[in-house]
């Protein structure tokens, strides 16, 4: 896997900063700090290849804001962007080359921007490489196209737990149980979700929900809800 | 097999029964550095493999030069881990790229040769493989396995084809699929797409299944298989749903790093049985998400999976992380974990820059259903955030890697103890010598599995008094021939055992072949225990009983009566019988 951090990237110059100052405050490198390292960040060429990577893949796209925008001159060719769109699933399905699939998937939402499917690829696409940052972007671009749009809901819970946030998570969750509740496996996650919230009563009540439903309830996770908290 | 003392894990009688047992400990050797090159600023994304007899090995890393390029690096060594060099493994000029890494090795017992490879990431790269050359730490010239600009995250293994014991079949699997060669390496096969994932690990079963697992990016740890040498397959079947799931990202864990949840697997020589080991987030406690190894296993070639089990290293009420687990298997079948783990420094904080980790070993004789003790593999906890990138972030390269010979294990793993991301090994020796043949020289055996007598598991044979020839002649004789062994000087050789009887009076004498007399020597006499009971008997003068070069060791474990026999349906039981050597 080559390493790529777009998400460090943005914050490499603040930790940075931070260590010169810890170790100006304190006259000796905090323990925060890269012994004799202290120098200004240097290129990492994987992370700059991917970078290149990266922004090949995007021209014409905006990731500035918490969905991915369209910045280039949109065409309005529903045509093409299927044909992109299903170009983008192959390389999914079977070379896993996640920038030659999100540069398929930048050209389908170019060619149509109200198609939400592609965003939702490009999610996967990006996920590929682990990138749950542009990955959720792409969600939420996808559930603006179409907000009734289960499966870029579903993952966008996912994506929201990857982050730590588990009440987002939950609102995900709870907003696709509603509007469809025959949904698979949503209410399975929204016991786990409870359960790492310490909210044991929820996590028991969505778990009742999801095995009456035949959903895929992890089996290792019943004996540690039950060792968190007895069934209410 | 004894009970282990258990003195640095209390925390596993948490969950583990009360009745386990435990096979004999390894001898640890010291951290040994295999990233010895000094024009290096630091090493990560592990992979190793070692000859049949643990003589020869190799350790992969990527290798961040002091030139500002990275490259693909290999610690070798040609005498059992006792001195190392560093080669950085190349493509052909044509194909070599400013970004080379992802190292992977594997080994072909049959050919006994090693393989390493490695990918150079530009559009003019792919993957690349070459061989070790035996007895010298060199490689043979590299050729290209795959030209492709976009390959990416690959592991390699090798095997025979699926009917023919003597053939030699590579796979390399990576994001585009499996592919194959039959002529050692020198070429391969277009891809097959295996579908859409992340992290593909082939494993070669011990008569030619070939296995693949990946994660699905998701929830999903995923599995196929090809019996037919990798030319059709299985449609995807799911080994376990994670908990919790995330990107290739810093999470939940002490330390900026990213943890993507990689996960490994390992397919038993002895019992065909597949294991998967990953890492997942059990729950949160103080406000930090802890991360736990679980292990999920298959006894019918990956059709079916077990409930994954959590291993029981870790109080669920305290706060710390084990991840990056690697698994492999010995011949024996001891499954070995090579994992980084934060216990030693409990009560950290996710997150921050710098998290404090060790390198810990551990291992299970009965596919995990119980574990020993945790080693300790780094002498103290590194610093992440050291690790001598100079990057915003740190790295500590997404996995490990871990090396099997005979009765050697080697993990490779990094520590930042320098300041900087270094690849290190520990030579760690498995002091049980397996039999090759288990045989009942005299008596009848009544039930239980003879072949199995490698291990304590329970499945023990139990014979009844048979023929004898001569008056006074033991009724009952066990004979085991164990061929291959290394260390023919060994300062300490015994016979490990299980045994019983189901009546008093019996006498039970262990005997060794002397290799210069071939007489029978007897070096242990003593009461048959009446319940199943760990006899260890040290033979005295071990040089006297193995053969040089074949390196055989002939044993023989007779029972006869001494007094009244109460029973006279009498039986002797033994669940295990092993020799264990040291150096």
């Amino acid at each position: 896997m080559t390493p790529r951090t777009f998400i460090g990237l943005g914050v490499a110059a603040l930790s940075v900063a931070l260590v010169w100052g810890l170790q100006g405050a304190a006259g000796k490198p905090h323990n925060t700090s890269r012994a004799g390292s202290l120098g200004p960040v240097v290129d990492d060429p994987k992370e700059a290849l991917e970078e290149k990577r990266f922004q090949d893949a995007t021209a014409g796209l905006d990731f500035t804001g918490s969905a991915v925008r369209v910045t280039a001159p949109v065409r309005h060719d529903r045509t093409k962007a299927l044909a992109a769109y299903k170009a983008g699933e192959r390389i999914l399905a079977t070379e896993n080359v996640w920038f030659t699939a999100v540069g398929n998937f930048r050209d389908a939402v170019v060619a149509d921007p109200s198609y939400a499917p592609a965003f939702e690829a490009m999610s996967r696409a990006f996920l590929l490489e682990g990138d749950v940052e542009h990955s959720e972007k792409a969600l939420k671009a996808a559930l603006i196209a179409d907000p009734h749009f289960d499966k870029a809901q579903f993952s966008l819970g996912l994506s929201r737990q990857a982050n730590g946030d588990y009440e987002g998570a939950l609102e995900q969750w709870n907003a696709l149980a509603l509007r469809n509740p025959a949904y698979p496996d949503t209410y399975a996650r929204m016991s786990i979700a409870s359960y790492y919230k310490h909210d044991y009563s929820s996590a028991w009540k969505y778990l009742d929900e999801a095995q009456r439903r035949k959903q895929n309830v992890p089996p290792q996770f019943i004996p540690l809800l039950k060792e968190a908290a007895p069934r209410p | 097999m004894r009970p282990n003392t258990m003195k640095h894990l209390l925390l596993l009688a948490f969950a583990v029964s009360a009745a386990c047992v435990y096979a004999q400990d390894p001898i640890m050797g010291g951290q040994l550095r295999m990233s010895v090159d000094n024009a290096s600023n630091s090493g990560d994304e592990t992979s190793g493999s070692s000859s049949l007899d643990g003589s020869e090995i190799v350790g992969g890393f990527n290798d961040y030069r002091t030139d500002g390029t990275i490259k693909s690096s290999f610690g070798v060594s040609s005498d059992g881990g006792q001195s190392w060099a560093q080669i950085v493994l190349r493509p052909p000029v044509q194909n070599q790229t400013t970004v080379e890494g992802d190292p992977m090795a594997c080994y072909d017992k049959r050919t006994n040769t090693l393989f390493a490879g490695a990918m150079a990431f530009g559009s003019n790269g792919g993957i690349y493989i070459a061989r070790k050359n035996a007895g010298q730490n060199s490689f043979s010239t590299a050729v290209m396995a795959r030209i492709n600009g976009s390959v990416d995250k690959g592991w390699m293994d090798a095997g025979p084809l699926p009917g023919n014991p003597n053939s030699t079949r590579l796979y390399i699997t990576f994001n585009q699929g499996v592919i194959r060669s039959d002529d050692l390496g020198n070429t391969w096969t277009a891809p097959f797409s295996l579908g859409s994932g992340l992290g593909f690990l082939p494993r070669v079963g011990p008569n030619g299944e070939l296995y693949v697992t990946y994660w699905d990016t998701s929830l999903g740890i995923k599995f196929r298989r090809s019996l037919d040498g990798g030319q059709t397959w299985s449609n995807a079947v799911s080994a376990a749903t994670r908990l919790a799931t995330w990107g290739v990202q810093n999470y939940g864990i002490p330390g900026n790093f990213r943890n993507p949840p990689i996960h490994t697997m390992a397919v038993s020589p002895t019992t065909g049985d597949i294991v998967i080991v990953y890492f997942d987030q059990t729950n949160v406690v103080n406000n930090q998400r802890n991360l736990d190894l679980y292990l999920t296993r298959s006894t019918d070639k990956g059709v079916t999976w077990s409930v994954p089990a959590r291993l029981p290293y870790r109080n669920i009420n305290t706060v710390s992380d084990m991840i990056f687990p690697w698994v492999e298997f010995t011949r024996e079948g001891r499954l070995n974990v090579l994992c980084f783990d934060t216990s030693r420094t409990p009560n950290q904080t996710d997150g921050v820059a710098a998290g404090f980790w060790d390198q810990d070993y551990f291992y299970s004789d009965d596919e995990g259903a119980n574990w020993s003790q945790i080693f300790r593999l780094t002498p103290n906890a590194f610093n992440s955030f050291n690790d001598g990138r100079n990057a915003g972030t740190s790295f500590m390269g997404d996995y490990n890697g871990m090396g099997i010979g005979a009765r050697h294990v080697y993990p490779v793993y990094l520590d930042t103890r320098t300041n900087q991301a270094e690849i290190y090994t520990n030579k760690i020796i498995n002091r049980i010598e397996i039999p090759s043949t288990f045989q009942w020289l005299r008596g009848q055996q009544l039930g239980g599995n003879l072949q199995s007598l490698f291990l304590k598991d329970g499945n023990s044979a139990t014979a009844k008094p048979g023929l004898t020839l001569t008056p006074g002649e033991p009724p009952i004789q066990l004979v085991t021939t164990t061929t291959g062994i290394v260390n023919t000087t060994p300062s300490v050789l015994s016979v490990w055992m299980w045994s019983m009887v189901n009546t008093p009076n019996i006498e039970m004498q262990t005997m060794m072949q002397n290799i210069n007399t071939q007489n029978w020597d007897v070096v242990d006499v003593r009461p048959a225990p009446q319940a199943l009971t760990n006899i260890v008997v040290n033979v005295p003068n071990p040089a006297n009983y193995i053969t040089p070069g074949s390196g055989t060791a002939n044993c023989r474990v007779t029972w006869k009566a001494v007094g009244p026999v109460p029973n006279p349906n009498w039986v002797a039981t033994v669940d295990q019988n092993v020799l264990v050597l040291d150096p």
